[in-house]
């Protein structure tokens, strides 16, 4: 027997414990208040001020990945001392070492002799290159480091902001200015092919996160010297750098400066993405209908740009912003612009079909089974309702478990590891669908009324406004419980009046009479594009020759 | 909302949707009661004379560019004149919408929502009438040039579905009752184009002169065109005792259509649509009673008189207790009201306005 335990039984129960320590822990306010945002420091000459200042900024006594290396640097065979910031796994060594410290610290000709001894021969004459001696900052710029970005900084807000992107920024004491040098060298992923937006005839690249990459994509897709790319960080605290992208002999000058002025003032803290940047600049956001077109194909944003719009590109995403963005924008894929004509209206006629049947067909369901029996042929009439007698649910409770069901394994079939996904979709719409018909929950119609839905919201090329459908169709369903077609028109109506009162950068957002030289639901033959849609009032209207195909019509 | 600018087909779309409105709440009905087998005949012995009238108009207005008839009333007899003509277009649309809003939920009642209270259909209409009026007139007039081609598909799809039931008998005799109750006393069935009520606001919402010609000459031709269809089309699908039926006739006529054994029962589809054209023409009308209260007070929020004018017609259109009474004032009141406020008064001010100007120097007087 164990008496031990026993006996500590015992004396647990006659001796005094103290009372336990728990531990309770809970989310106040912040006890530490002391945050100064003392940005519009500027660079001291004093190299020891910019040290302390830096390592307080960068908490570079518990920050592992903010190298400080210190050393003394030759000039005019004199001794400076010099410091470079950089960030670890950001900036390249190899470069630091090769192009910064190496000629800033080992003796050579440029840096051992003073600038008055300097000679050189110029066909035999002897010339002695003028310079400044005493100018340390243009000695460093002009003779010492051999790089091709440099960029002298006196602002401590844009150093900061420089050594977050990957450069590296040097100090030199006795000069108030520090040296941004770009030697970014972190890992990114290289260009592929779009995950979202995938098209049979076309480019198969996609934006990809640095932004550089993407611009550089843009511009290789425009080939034109008229692409300007004016540079906006967003964010107090980020910074977060972006680019306004646009043809400046083809977008009206109002738009770019509208953009502009609604992207320079932005008050908030961090910008980390596209989706963050759309409900900022957007001029309505209560109804949760994208009024701008989101794209990760350059060759869509470069089509965009020739028509007269302006692409948002931000740092740190493989996603464009294209604006102003029309309904008619959000059924049309790049696609399109590849197909034959009568291809892509076909195309885009199936788009629009879908859209309806995303929007309506459910609500089309319950109205007609609750209200409208009469619209169906007897016999399909008996066969609903016999297979709807062992449902003990009312038809809209019906729908909108299976709605959400449905809206389930879509979120779960997006969320598991890919491998899983199919499984999910298989197990879910197969064994789910026919267990419930089979245990009398739901009724086979409409198990068959939410399929089709689900695929047809499938159709819509823009994952927003699918989203936005999906979203809207509870709605409808609801109106059509109430009031069956009563319900639904007054509905379509509301819906209706909230698209033709929405503006995206002070464009209709549904413009029934805005195209009269240009259609804009019809994809025309390349040859009949002969102008750019006229809602865009771009610089230039015409967008090809009266005569596109001069081959055919040489005289003309 | 005076700074609003209707594009040209905006601004016909806005007459177009008032006179289908009148084909689909049975306005018809009233006028074959009155001039019976003479009824196409008599619309357009009309027809021709609105035109005439909308001539005559036009002429009027040409010394008053970009003025509407509230303008005009002011300048003709002060704040005071406005504010009686403002008054009486504003109980002419408020009105006679309550009326034909009620009169269109019965007739949902009697068709498919009988066990719905005629309270919550007629509050249905004014959900919709009020947040489509809060985004303003521009927004409904888009919205009615989008749905407008559908409505109107709809329509021509009706008349033409039917074909086979066609019965021309109904046309004959063509003088109906005789030529006097045909062309003098079926003159009262101008009501049914009460549509060119818009016309008298319109002038400061359109491009210019030209356009506003444009717009009236084109939305009074179209209008004539199809109610002259309209009713040739009801003459000859019903036998005469039919199309005094309570029902909208446009309703009746669409049970006809059958396509094979599937699609036999089409008409839900087509209340749908027929809904949400009363649901335009809705907001058009309250759309037009906001802005003259805004021109008459110089008010700049109008959410508040939306409110108002959404209960005042809520009121009003639950007021009368049945359909008989609804048909009583849309046969014996609206006819004459039409005929005196559209048709008489206006064009008085106009006239009188017009002399005024001549008076004073013509053209070169400036109005303030």
């Amino acid at each position: 027997m164990n008496f031990s335990r026993l006996k500590q039984s015992l004396n647990n129960l006659i001796t005094y414990n103290a009372p336990k320590d728990s531990y309770n822990f809970s989310l106040n306010n912040s006890t530490s208040k002391n945050i100064t945002y003392d940005f519009d420091k500027k660079v001291s000459a004093n190299i020891k001020e910019n040290k302390e200042f830096i390592n307080i900024k960068y908490n570079t006594l518990i920050n592992s990945d903010i190298i400080i290396r210190n050393f003394k640097l030759k000039s005019n065979n004199k001794s400076y001392s010099a410091f470079i910031i950089y960030i670890d796994g950001m900036s390249d060594s190899n470069l630091i070492n090769r192009f910064i410290l190496q000629p800033l610290m080992m003796r050579n000709k440029a840096n051992m002799y003073k600038t008055q001894s300097l000679k050189t021969y110029n066909k035999g004459k002897k010339v002695i290159i003028k310079k400044n001696s005493n100018n340390l900052a243009v000695e460093i710029e002009n003779s010492l480091l051999p790089q091709n970005s440099l960029v002298k900084e006196t602002d401590f807000n844009n150093i900061f902001s420089a050594i977050n992107m990957g450069n590296c920024v040097l100090f030199v004491d006795t000069i108030a200015i520090a040296f941004n040098l770009d030697v970014k060298g972190f890992k990114q992923r290289s260009v592929s092919t779009p995950n979202n937006e995938i098209i049979i005839k076309g480019p198969q690249e996609a934006f990809v996160e640095s932004i550089r990459v993407n611009t550089s994509m843009l511009r290789r897709a425009t080939n034109t010297e008229n692409l300007v790319i004016e540079n906006v960080s967003i964010g107090k605290i980020s910074k977060t750098p972006c680019a306004i992208c646009y043809l400046k002999n083809i977008a009206n000058s109002d738009l770019v400066a509208e953009v502009r002025y609604r992207l320079n003032n932005l008050d908030v803290d961090s910008l980390l993405s596209t989706g963050q940047l759309e409900q900022l600049i957007c001029e309505n956001n209560k109804y949760n209908i994208p009024q701008v077109i989101s794209s990760e194909r350059p060759d869509k944003a470069a089509k965009n740009l020739y028509a007269g719009r302006v692409v948002i590109l931000i740092n740190g995403n493989p996603y464009c912003i294209i604006l102003p963005a029309t309904f008619v924008d959000f059924i049309s894929s790049s696609e399109d612009t590849n197909l034959n004509p009568i291809f892509a209206n076909f195309l885009k006629f199936l788009r629009f079909l879908a859209l309806a049947i995303t929007l309506l067909l459910p609500s089309f369901y319950i109205a007609i089974v609750d209200f409208h029996q009469e619209l169906l042929p007897t016999e399909l009439l008996f066969s609903l309702w016999a297979s709807r007698e062992n449902v003990p649910f009312p038809i809209i409770f019906e729908l909108i478990v299976m709605e959400i069901s449905f809206e389930l394994i879509r979120e779960a079939g997006l969320r598991v590891p890919s491998p899983i996904g199919p499984t999910i979709g298989i197990v879910g719409a197969l064994v789910l669908g026919q267990a419930a018909v089979s245990a009398s929950i739901v009724s086979p119609f409409l198990i068959i009324i939410v399929a089709i839905t689900g695929i047809a919201s499938f159709a819509i090329p823009d994952f927003s406004f699918g989203f936005h459908l999906r979203i809207t169709r509870f709605l409808f369903t609801i109106s059509a419980y109430i009031a069956g077609f009563l319900g639904i028109a007054i509905g379509l109506y509301v819906y209706l009046c909230i698209l033709c009162s929405l503006k995206s950068f002070g464009v209709p957002y549904v413009n029934p009479n805005s195209n009269k030289k240009s259609k804009n639901f019809f994809v025309l033959p390349t040859w009949m594009q002969e102008f750019r849609h006229n809602y865009l009032h771009p610089k230039r209207e015409q967008a090809q020759g009266k005569i596109s195909m001069k081959w055919r019509h040489p005289n003309e | 909302m005076n700074n609003v600018k209707l594009s040209n087909l905006e601004a016909i779309g806005l007459v177009l949707i008032i006179i289908i409105n009148h084909l689909i709440l049975n306005f018809s009905k009233s006028i074959i009661s009155n001039t019976g087998s003479a009824s196409a005949l008599n619309i357009l012995f009309i027809g021709i004379i609105l035109l005439l009238f909308v001539q005559f108009l036009i002429f009027l207005f040409k010394h008053f560019s970009g003025q509407d008839i509230l303008d005009i009333s002011e300048y003709l007899g002060g704040k005071a004149l406005k504010i009686l003509t403002g008054i009486l277009f504003i109980s002419y649309y408020i009105v006679f919408t309550s009326i034909l809003l009620r009169s269109f939920s019965e007739n949902l009642k009697i068709i498919y929502l009988n066990k719905l209270p005629i309270i919550i259909i007629v509050l249905f209409f004014i959900f919709s009438i009020t947040f489509a009026n809060k985004l303003g007139i521009k927004t409904i007039s888009k919205v009615n040039l989008l749905i407008l081609p559908v409505i109107l598909f709809c329509i021509i799809f009706v008349f033409i579905a039917n074909i086979k039931n066609y019965d021309f008998h109904g046309l004959f005799p063509l003088l109906g009752s005789g030529v006097k109750q045909t062309f003098i006393i079926g003159l009262s069935n101008m009501f049914a184009f009460s549509s060119i009520s818009i016309l008298y606001f319109l002038p400061p919402m359109v491009r210019d002169d030209k356009s506003f010609k444009k717009i009236a000459r084109i939305s009074t031709i179209l209008s004539v065109i199809l109610f002259f269809f309209g009713i040739v089309c009801f003459l000859s699908l019903f036998p005469f005792i039919r199309n005094s039926k309570e029902i909208m006739a446009l309703y009746l006529a669409t049970r006809y259509i059958e396509f094979g054994r599937f699609f036999q029962r089409l008409d839900a589809i087509f209340l749908l649509v027929w809904t949400v054209a009363v649901i335009s023409y809705l907001c058009v009308a309250v759309a037009f009673s906001i802005n003259i209260f805004k021109k008459i007070s110089n008010i700049t929020d109008y959410n508040g008189i939306l409110y108002c004018f959404a209960g005042i017609i809520y009121i009003i259109s639950l007021i009368s207790t049945d359909l008989a009474q609804l048909n009583y004032i849309e046969i014996n009141i609206f006819k004459y009201v039409v005929f005196i406020l559209l048709f008489g008064y206006s064009s008085l001010i106009l006239i009188f306005a017009n002399i005024k100007k001549r008076l004073r120097g013509g053209k070169n007087e400036k109005i303030t």
